[in-house]
């Protein structure tokens, strides 16, 4: 009984761990003082009204959500193929293949930046949407790799084989059985790729110029250089999105179980 | 005309030979049960047959055709496995359905033909219900419905009743015979347990190490097993151990020692003058009652009882009998009369001479 009394402790200290700067973000966004400050001064929607109607950060939230939607394109198809034939073919390589796919996860973001600013250098590829593009599908590749092994693990292989011995092609059986069948970690990779798309800012310092801003690049530069609460009022709004987002996943994962 | 063949299929995975050289041909609207422990290469055998694996070499032949490169999508065999395998995000109708529209049939024809087949397995109010609402036996009949409903020529089944419970079990395996006749396909069907072999096939080949030990009638196999193997895995046996065989003084009769010095009496097999073991069933014992011994007719053995099991319809008395390790099993069918037996009481039992095999 001890014991549980110090996990219950231990975890209601990470809920707050957690929770707690959120919370921060989104009380300072209602406080009427100028600058970020904490606790509150009083109570207004105005930066959320600042934040919608003057358009600084309209431009770079639709780079970000243009970025994050085509990333995701590219990720959920590959990395499902990916993990497909990982965990289907048996293969002495597998493992090896597993490990490369899943590097980017390991290797520092500063390195991978460096990288991928000399590739795509050398690559003459000058504009930046195709840039991050590029380095967002490599960052990105290994959550979707890594949740759909997890999702095709999971799975009864013999539902497949009935579907291949009641006359479906192994192509026909992956789009009418497999995929059906995988719906949760397609969606929970989906979710996680459109995050960490969103969400990437160091690879975006490294391989964008003038003219193109992602949203946490500019918030990133506002932080540094104009730290006004309306600051507060986008990170809010971001919470409330991916929180939104989280929870269409998980209600879509829910219809999928009849029992 | 022969349905299946099977042609020394060779199957290896790494270095390890799973089935071995094996050869069987199976009968049109035959049920052939493969039975063996697990590891035998019963399992890898059918899904051989069903194109999951190839055989490292030999040939599959269906109907005078060469199955061995055909697709497994193409092969028109039927699959029942041990955990249904249901499409757990489709009705019971589009689960029956399934074959049907992959192999384009009609959509006017596919509604008919899937209650058709729903209402031989008697589940046809089922049709809008999801796998998961359903018991582990409802879902197995629907899978019978899903392969049967493309009347396929073979039908295989991977130990299909053996994540049901003991009465379903038996209740289901008849209801497959059933099937059977209304169907009339041919089938291969693998199991470890005797009794689902017994009930099932109309043959039984006993496999082992990758190959058939023995091909028979479920009547032939249990009377007449080849070896201590098939003795001992189907139903039960007492096995015991030769010290002594003499050809003795007639030409048909040959008297044996047991260890232990007991001695009994066989009927001699030219095949197999130097016998080391021989079996008795244990249900072809009788316990002596009265003192008419017949040493003409009958072998005898004596013992102390070690113990006394009561199942209902039958008792398992289990007998220490002196410089034989084993306790010596003998099944009486239930009896009017209760047996009393006390423990370590002395027991004589018989059994007729031609009851006991040699090996």
């Amino acid at each position: 009984m001890k014991n549980f009394k110090i996990v219950n402790f231990v975890n209601v200290f990470i809920y707050i761990f957690i929770l707690a700067p959120l919370l921060v973000v989104i009380i300072s966004s209602f406080n009427t003082a100028e600058y970020l400050v904490f606790p509150p001064q009083g109570f207004t929607f105005d930066w959320y009204n600042e934040v919608i109607s003057k358009g600084r950060y309209t431009e770079p939230f639709w780079n970000s959500i243009k970025l994050a939607v085509v990333t995701t394109m590219i990720t959920l198809p590959v990395g499902t193929m990916i993990a497909y034939a990982i965990s289907r073919y048996k293969s002495r390589f597998n493992d090896l293949l597993q490990s490369f796919f899943l590097s980017p996860l390991v290797i520092p973001t500063l390195l991978l930046g460096i990288g991928l600013l000399i590739l795509v250098s050398n690559l003459g590829v000058q504009m930046y949407f195709p840039r991050l593009l590029l380095a967002h599908v490599v960052i990105v590749i290994p959550y979707v790799v890594r949740t759909m092994i997890a999702g095709f693990a999971g799975m009864d292989k013999s539902i497949e084989q009935a579907s291949i011995i009641l006359g479906a092609s192994p192509i026909k059986t992956f789009f009418l059985v497999t995929v059906p069948l995988a719906r949760p970690a397609l969606l929970a990779s989906g979710f996680l790729s459109l995050v960490v798309s969103f969400d990437e800012l160091i690879i975006a310092l490294f391989l964008t110029g003038p003219g193109f801003n992602t949203l946490p690049m500019t918030i990133y530069s506002d932080v540094q250089f104009n730290l006004s609460t309306s600051l507060a009022a986008i990170s809010s709004l971001i919470i409330f999105g991916t929180v939104l987002l989280g929870l269409l996943a998980v209600l879509l994962m829910g219809v999928n179980k009849k029992s | 005309m022969s349905e299946l063949q099977l042609k020394d299929i060779y199957k290896k995975f790494g270095s390890k030979v799973v089935v071995n050289k094996l050869n069987l041909t199976v009968e049109s609207g035959e049920m052939l049960c493969l039975l063996g422990p697990s590891g035998c290469g019963k399992s890898t055998t059918l899904s051989m047959i069903a194109g999951m694996q190839t055989p490292t070499s030999g040939s599959i032949i269906l109907e005078d055709k060469e199955l061995t490169k055909v697709a497994p999508h193409k092969r028109d065999v039927g699959l029942v496995f041990q955990n249904y395998a249901l499409f757990p995000h489709l009705s019971v109708f589009d689960n029956v359905a399934f074959g049907l529209r992959r192999h384009g049939v009609p959509k006017s024809e596919i509604g008919d033909r899937v209650r058709a087949s729903l209402a031989s397995v008697r589940l046809e109010e089922f049709e809008d219900r999801f796998p998961a609402q359903l018991s582990g036996g409802q879902q197995q009949r629907v899978a019978l419905a899903r392969t049967l409903v493309l009347k396929p020529k073979l039908v295989l089944f991977d130990e299909p009743l053996s994540n049901l419970d003991a009465k379903l079990r038996q209740a289901l395996g008849i209801e497959i015979r059933l099937l059977q006749k209304e169907y009339k396909f041919t089938g291969v069907f693998v199991t470890h347990d005797q009794e689902e072999a017994m009930l099932l096939g109309d043959r039984i080949a006993v496999m082992n190490g990758g190959n058939i030990v023995q091909l028979g009638t479920p009547k032939e196999v249990y009377k007449k097993p080849v070896d201590p193997f098939v003795a001992n895995f189907i139903g039960e046996s007492n096995l015991l151990p030769i010290a002594n065989a003499d050809l003795g003084t007639s030409i048909e009769i040959m008297e044996i020692t047991l260890s232990g010095g007991h001695k009994i009496k066989v009927i001699t097999n030219e095949n197999n003058i130097n016998p080391s073991k021989v079996m008795i069933r244990p249900e072809s014992i009788e316990v002596l009652v009265e003192k008419d011994i017949d040493s003409e007719k009958y072998n005898y053995l004596t013992g102390n009882v070690a113990y006394i099991n009561y199942t209902g319809t039958s008792y398992l008395i289990g007998i220490k009998v002196e410089g034989i390790e084993k306790e010596f099993l003998v099944r009486i069918q239930n009896m009017t009369e209760d047996l009393h037996f006390s423990d370590k009481e002395s027991i004589t039992v018989k059994w007729k001479i031609k009851d006991t095999l040699i090996y």
